[in-house]
């Protein structure tokens, strides 16, 4: 195994890169794509149906980001304290 | 170690002994807000480079070790540089999984409520460049020394973002351990 430091453009650099990309993607994707759902009438069970997760995880990453904002959260069963 | 705790509390001990200035806090807390508003969830190394290079503007002269920031724009890495090169690092990135950049206005969301943690990256950095500050048999760890911490990394995001910019990473790193040196 050669000990030279690896260029940290293309080869596997890049797909290792991708993986970082693709997560951190994902998370901001996440965020906008609930936000939206919500805004857009969804409940928080059908958001969560919809990511494959259940209610809790849901409320557990997002609640309380959109508890500040002009979302109605109350018409969804949900508690905001 | 948490980015609220290095950005609040006065006099962290660092590993080796050092203190943590009241220049690196000041650079942890920008870096956390670099990092909030671009809705990520941790402080990474390229958000303290941005909080340093954030420096050469009105508030030159604030930055460590001689301006660890002006030297770093004398070599070409200024601010707006940075962030563009960190934009095309992710595209680029994104581009090797064969998934095409998402246009800006579908990320947008409401920002987390909580302080970004401190990611593994940023730690490093921070490690490094108290070895840095210690060579130097100095008390107190300088930006300059967290410029160095964060250029002495070979793989990654911030290398990456180098390269696609055209910058030389030993180059700047040499830059700055040399005007650290000098000061």
């Amino acid at each position: 195994m050669a000990s030279t430091v690896p260029d940290p453009l293309g080869g596997p650099a890049d797909e290792l890169a991708a993986v970082v990309a693709l997560r951190e993607l994902a998370d901001r994707l996440e965020d906008a794509a609930v936000e939206r759902a919500l805004r857009a009438g969804w409940s928080w069970s059908q958001v969560a149906e919809a990511l494959g997760v259940t209610r809790q995880a849901v409320h557990k990453k997002h609640l309380r980001r959109l508890a500040g904002t002009d979302i109605d959260l109350r018409r969804r069963n949900v508690r905001v304290d | 170690m948490s980015a609220s705790t290095d950005g609040r509390t006065g006099g962290h001990q660092g590993r080796s002994g050092q203190s943590i200035g009241a220049e690196v806090r000041a650079l942890v807390r920008l870096a956390t807000a670099e990092a909030e508003r671009r809705g990520l969830p941790a402080v990474e190394a390229e958000h303290l480079m941005l909080a340093l290079l954030a420096g050469t503007g009105s508030t030159g002269g604030t930055a460590g070790t001689g301006g660890a920031a002006a030297v770093l724009a004398a070599e070409g890495l200024d601010y707006d540089t940075f962030a563009r090169a960190l934009i095309a690092e992710r595209e680029n990135s994104l581009r090797a999984a064969g998934v095409e950049p998402v246009p800006a206005d579908r990320l947008v969301s409401t920002g987390r409520q909580s302080r970004a943690r401190f990611g593994t990256s940023a730690r490093q950095a921070l490690v490094a460049a108290h070895r840095v500050s210690a060579s130097h048999r100095r008390h107190n760890m300088r930006t300059g020394d967290v410029a160095a911490g964060i250029l002495s990394s070979s793989l990654g995001t911030v290398p990456r973002a180098l390269a696609y910019a055209g910058l030389d990473r030993s180059r700047l790193l040499q830059a700055v351990v040399s005007a650290t040196q000098e000061a």
